[in-house]
């Protein structure tokens, strides 16, 4: 990498540790620390919401999920908009109101303490070690990809964004998140106006766009009502509206955004940016990965995006194997460039039955590639025997790093560390709030000062901090791990919206059919997930109706003294 | 024990839409925003996978 992007990276990460302290103020309090003393405006809350949910693999996970498979992935955020507006009317007026520091501190007064420290518990282990999946996957992919240490590109993420949490407080979070999402939105912006500008002469960016939806790529929308695919027009629209609310109202480092705001309808102004914006962002994004994959169409990519059992295939008995798909590789490219230009001239001449068969030629030589391309990680696998391994992560940052002018190298992978940064320091604001307001401050030292639960939040901080990069090195070395992680939060979010469902929406719900529903929502879900093939989408739909169902038979069954 | 009662939880509204500004429109605005997005994408679906 030049120079000038290191001083560009370097520049971005003092300049929000710097300014993200300076903004810090009155956070000599408990609820300045955790809260902002409820006093930020609703547009920086609004844009640290929308950072706080994109986090790097976000980023780079989406782009490349759109150079491989489209657009379609846009259908998963479809709920998202009528979430938000539930949420407006129900939990964020509802916990603004009720001056609580977590969420989870509300089922305490609505049902007992145990309910509140299990929700609570759930909380930190699934997000505890989520967090430590937000460092790592970054992480391995910018090591690998700009030749970094590991360790080093793991504490490059990790120690900087706990410095600034720990010290600045929530305040510090949400002006860096500001900043952060001000670096992606530029940089992909940017992106996306290189890869226009860097279209083959001649080629226009609605040539170049018919071309990559004859792969099927801009797909959008798909009305199947196929309960096993993922992102589908219904799956996105009805399991995405669980899955939102259950995300944006009962997750801790969302919940917390909120909070921060000035009143409550500028805690609704913020999550309402997102329903207005979010759509257009994510599919900006999509589309920024279909325009890579246009980019390959005409320049040659590397055959595999993720080099890391390169050198050993190369060494090892089937390097042989691996030259000869290679040189396949070069050819399916070729004959792919020659059909898709055929196709843009046939297209130009208007001739529907010359663009039908090109279109046709054109798609046999893309199964070609795709097919080459699914060869060689079939043997990167057996070699390696990393069952796991997969390049889609490595498309946008190997473009980055191998396309893109001096200058907005440094800018987009600022732009990656900005995303993971952002996500990490609301987890650890949150993981340290629940931590010490549903935990140390409840049941261990109820009655200290505040300067000392201050004192306490900033260690948490500190530690959930080095437990997330140590943790982030160890998942690191196993992708199976990723994937546990990532399903233990697919259990936790669907349970717990429908705890807090019976603990607003129903007035006979009693604490013990709350606490054993939870449980059992999570059951539940994990003999669903067992047992059948339907996506996980659903699974928040299904946690979130098992957990009321067993939650008011419960209560039924014995009722409250009061409703008995 | 399992004793909590209505009054001592503190039970919310279930929709509590007050403020110090009606938000109808912009909810209504939302809405209308997501149906031209979502018109927008089919059809921009539509045009360039033809």
């Amino acid at each position: 990498m030049h120079p000038i992007d290191w001083g560009i990276i370097v520049v971005y990460l003092t300049w929000v540790i710097y300014d993200g302290l300076k903004r810090s103020k009155h956070t000599d309090g408990v609820e300045g620390y955790f809260l902002a003393g409820r006093s930020l405006p609703w547009w920086a809350v609004g844009l640290s919401v929308m950072a706080t949910q994109m986090s790097a693999i976000t980023l780079v996970g989406t782009t490349g999920q759109g150079y491989a498979d489209g657009m379609r992935f846009v259908q998963f955020y479809f709920g998202l908009p009528i979430a938000m507006i539930i949420l407006s009317v129900t939990l964020v007026p509802f916990f603004y109101r009720a001056k609580v520091f977590t969420a989870y501190e509300y089922l305490e007064r609505r049902f007992d303490s145990k309910t509140r420290a299990l929700a609570g518990l759930l909380f930190l282990v699934s997000r505890g070690l989520a967090v430590g999946v937000i460092i790592s996957a970054p992480a391995v992919v910018l090591s690998i990809v700009l030749g970094w240490n590991l360790v080093f590109t793991a504490l490059a993420i990790g120690v900087p964004t706990t410095l600034y949490t720990m010290f600045g407080g929530v305040q510090a979070v949400t002006w860096a998140d500001v900043k952060q999402m001000v670096v992606i939105v530029g940089g992909i912006t940017a992106a996306v106006c290189i890869l226009i500008f860097d279209l083959p002469d001649g080629v226009g960016v609605g040539e170049a766009l018919h071309v990559a939806g004859a792969t099927g790529r801009l797909t959008t929308i798909d009305f199947s009502l196929d309960l096993t695919e993922t992102y589908t027009f219904w799956s996105g629209l009805l399991g995405g509206v669980f899955l939102m609310l259950g995300y944006f109202g009962c997750d801790q480092s969302q919940v917390q955004r909120y909070l921060t705001a000035q009143s409550v309808d500028a805690g609704r102004r913020s999550l309402l940016m997102s329903a207005f914006w979010k759509i257009p962002l994510q599919a900006l994004i999509l589309l920024t990965g279909v325009l890579v994959f246009v980019f390959y169409l005409f320049q040659e990519p590397p055959m595999l995006f993720n080099p890391t059992y390169e050198s050993e295939i190369r060494a090892g008995a089937r390097a042989a194997e691996f030259t000869e798909l290679e040189t396949r590789f070069h050819t399916a490219f070729e004959d792919r460039r020659d059909a898709a230009d055929q196709m843009i001239t046939a297209r130009r001449g208007g001739d529907a039955q010359a663009t039908s068969e090109a279109r046709s030629r054109f798609l046999d030589t893309q199964a070609q590639v795709a097919d080459v391309r699914a060869g060689a990680v079939d043997l990167v696998r057996a070699v390696s025997g990393d069952t796991n391994y997969s390049d889609i992560n490595y498309v946008f940052p190997t473009f980055i790093t191998t396309r893109l002018p001096i200058g907005l190298v440094g800018l987009l992978i600022a732009a990656v560390l900005a995303a993971a940064m952002s996500s990490i320091a609301a987890e650890l604001n949150a993981l340290s709030a629940t931590s010490v307001m549903d935990f140390y401050k409840r049941h261990l030292r109820p009655d200290a000062t505040d300067r000392h639960y201050l004192f306490v939040s900033k260690v948490t901080t500190a530690f959930w901090g080095v437990f997330a990069t140590g943790f982030a090195l160890y998942a690191a070395n196993f992708g199976s791990l990723i994937e546990v992680v990532n399903r233990v939060g697919s259990y936790f979010y669907g349970s717990l919206l429908g705890v807090f469902i019976l603990a607003i929406a129903v007035p006979r719900a009693t604490a013990n059919g709350a606490f054993w529903g939870l449980l059992a929502g999570m059951t539940v879900v994990g003999l669903v997930e067992a047992t059948s093939e339907i996506s996980f989408i659903w699974y928040n739909v299904v946690g979130a109706a098992a957990v009321v169902a067993v939650g008011l038979a419960l209560s039924i069954m014995k009722p409250s003294p009061a409703n008995a | 024990m399992d004793h909590t009662t209505a009054a001592a939880s503190g039970r919310p509204r279930v929709i509590d839409t007050r403020g110090e500004e009606p938000f109808g429109f912009v909810y209504v605005a939302v809405v209308a925003t997501e149906v031209v997005v979502l018109t927008g994408l089919w059809l921009f679906s539509r045009y360039f996978s033809g």
